[in-house]
């Protein structure tokens, strides 16, 4: 009966109930495709710089993380293999190694330093979008001996081209001195000025040679089909990895790889729920004056209903009833239409003119793709939901102090 | 005097006052008043004789300022806000001058409202709501919203609503000022019949000489006190 009064009282003024549901869900709706739009970005800026060079985790040797050295290295071996290869959700594995050295062209006239990287070219293209970024020659093949890929700036700076030679001068892992000739089989562009100014790759064999490193590499570089179940893998294969080597190992998920891209998006996000919750605040406190003044307007009503027989807190019901309806009937029709609105983005993309640029810079394409999470599609209904609770105080409240009609209201 | 076994209703030095900047108004004065069960009683007297004043004491619509009240076994001036609001759903049936129904609900759901919130189970409520619509002479109105029914009408879904859940006493104040001369006698011949034949006792507060006429007991009120209580004989 209650319910029943309470439904049908949402329809005695038609237009007040179908703002109030528009305002609820026109809110929501934002909220669903602008969270679902930023973490998207997220997920490219993500998917872009960790599949740059990073990968989704790593497993290093436990003190590489802080001091990037030979020194902290592991030794690795064939039984290694066959541990990932059973790992279902591990897509591609790759080992590598780095150190920083001197290169100089073949006339001597320019000396860089870069970062030199061995690696393995069949494995490396699944880890790293490197060997799509090649724009002069081509990227290192496994059959390779005394190859090198250099960033753009890097072989610009050096004045050198494909086909040149550079020299290699470096420190071994027993700090013997590591010097030898590389023909330039690639020039990449990373479009990160800072990275193509000190990239260089060779392949992992040419690497454990020149600097003194047997079956040792840093990095096990992982990926996966999604960023989330990297982290799934520690448990998969820690245990058993360590259990072949002497080396100290660590897991180290993509935060620990990027704290910066980490942070930069805690941060960001952090900001952006501010605001949103701010947005919310103001919707909520417009609904808590749109259920003032209607209370106060209906005052004779529930004195009636007082007078009646009918208890204040059975009133109560009856309209926080309402705006249960209310509320619900704008967040379901907000966040039905939001999930369609971002799947419709999710399909077509969102391209930004003139933000390439500036998408660029941080390894983003122009084109971007929301997407649905349970925080985006949950946010507003969470805090209309506590609003709710307020709405509902504010009815308890007011109907404490009802009185029934008396005297000629009767 | 009657017996007091007889008595449905006791108002003993009932008085209810107001307070008007520095003065204080009577609006209720030192008041004692039996009414017996079954009883059909007009009050009338000029406007601030203090009628609706006493109709809300005796409803439990308002609290005496002193004095003792009690309908049967209940005392009125001693009960909770709760414990009365039980009492007028449970005891006592109201109509009002302008009607007062839910506008949302049928003539049908009106009267079922009251008994439904007593915990009658929504089939029976309806049954016994459609019996009394029947009995009201708006048999064939139950669906129909107040808005799309005649001021006579929606009163008498009111009466309806009142006596549904058989009270001990209903209450009624002014219910004719709002209707034309002949709704206002079809409701009083109503309200005689429905307290005839259901031995339903009728307090009724008005300024309608039709009313006042046709009640068997007449309370003449005055500055808030009894200026005259006269019974009529059959």
């Amino acid at each position: 009966m209650l319910i029943s009064l309470a439904w049908r009282n949402l329809w005695r003024h038609r237009k007040r109930t179908w703002i109030t549901v528009a305002a609820v869900g026109l809110t929501t709706l934002m909220l669903v495709f602008m969270l679902s739009f930023q973490f998207g970005i997220y997920d490219t800026m993500k998917e872009q710089n960790l599949k740059l060079m990073d990968g989704y985790a790593q497993i290093q040797q436990s003190d590489f993380l802080e001091q990037p050295n030979l020194e902290h290295s592991f030794v690795y071996s064939d039984q290694w293999s066959s541990v990932l290869d059973k790992v279902d959700s591990l897509s591609a594995y790759g080992f590598r190694a780095q150190t920083y050295v001197i290169l100089s062209n073949n006339a001597d006239t320019q000396n860089r330093g870069a970062l030199i990287m061995g690696v393995q070219p069949d494995k490396e293209p699944q880890l790293s979008s490197l060997a799509k970024k090649i724009i002069s020659g081509r990227y290192l093949q496994n059959s390779d001996d005394h190859k090198i890929v250099l960033g753009k700036q890097l072989a610009a700076q050096l004045r050198s081209k494909v086909g040149d030679q550079v020299q290699l001068l470096g420190e071994d892992r027993d700090g013997s001195l590591a010097i030898d000739l590389y023909e330039i089989v690639g020039i990449a562009d990373t479009h990160i000025p800072e990275l193509n100014r000190q990239l260089a790759q060779i392949t992992l064999s040419d690497f454990q040679i020149l600097f003194a490193m047997p079956n040792r590499a840093q990095q096990l570089v992982f990926m996966t089909a999604e960023i989330g179940q990297a982290a799934d893998l520690k448990p998969l294969v820690m245990p058993q990895l360590q259990s072949l080597t002497d080396s100290d190992l660590r897991f180290r998920n993509w935060q620990a790889l990027q704290p910066a891209l980490d942070q930069a998006i805690e941060l960001d996000l952090s900001s952006a729920i501010l605001w949103y919750a701010a947005l919310l605040l103001i919707v909520i406190l417009i609904l808590l004056n749109t259920l003032y003044m209607s209370i106060l307007e209906r005052q004779n009503e529930f004195s009636l209903l007082n007078a009646l027989g009918v208890q204040p807190i059975q009133i109560s019901q009856i309209l926080i009833l309402e705006i249960v309806f209310t509320t619900l009937l704008g967040l379901i029709s907000g966040v039905l239409l939001g999930m369609a609105v971002t799947e419709y983005f999710i399909f077509q993309g969102i391209t930004l003119p003139g933000s390439e640029g500036v998408f660029a810079q941080f390894g983003l394409s122009d084109t971007l793709y929301p997407v649905l999470s349970l925080l985006s599609v949950g946010f507003a209904p969470a805090v209309f939901g506590f609003g709710l609770i307020l709405l509902c105080a504010m009815v308890l409240f007011k109907m404490r102090s009802l009185k029934p009609l008396t005297g000629r209201q009767l | 005097m009657s017996d007091l076994s007889e008595s449905l209703m006791l108002l003993q030095d009932v008085t209810k006052t107001f307070e008007d900047g520095n003065r204080t108004i009577y609006a209720v004065d030192h008041l004692d008043l039996q009414i017996r069960s079954g009883e059909f009683i007009a009050l009338y007297g000029p406007s601030g004789s203090g009628k609706t004043t006493l109709l809300n004491l005796i409803g439990g619509l308002d609290r005496p300022s002193s004095g003792e009240l009690s309908i049967g076994e209940y005392q009125l001036n001693r009960m909770s806000e709760a414990e009365l609001t039980d009492l007028r759903l449970m005891e006592i049936g109201f109509i009002f001058q302008s009607y007062n129904l839910i506008p949302v609900f049928s003539a049908l759901e009106n009267v079922a409202f009251i008994l439904q919130m007593q915990g009658v189970e929504k089939e029976q409520a309806l049954k016994q709501s459609r019996e009394m619509l029947h009995q009201v002479g708006l048999q064939n109105m139950e669906n129909r919203r107040p808005a799309e029914l005649s001021g006579g009408q929606q009163q008498r879904v009111a009466v309806a609503r009142a006596i549904v859940s058989k009270p001990k006493i209903v209450l009624a104040d002014e219910p004719t000022a709002n209707l034309d001369s002949q709704n206002s006698q079809e409701l009083i011949d109503l309200m005689k019949h429905l307290n005839q034949t259901h031995k339903m006792t009728f307090v009724i507060s008005s300024h309608d000489p039709q009313v006042i006429d046709s009640a068997r007991r007449k309370i003449h009120l005055k500055d808030g006190k009894i200026v005259s209580d006269e019974i009529v004989s059959d």
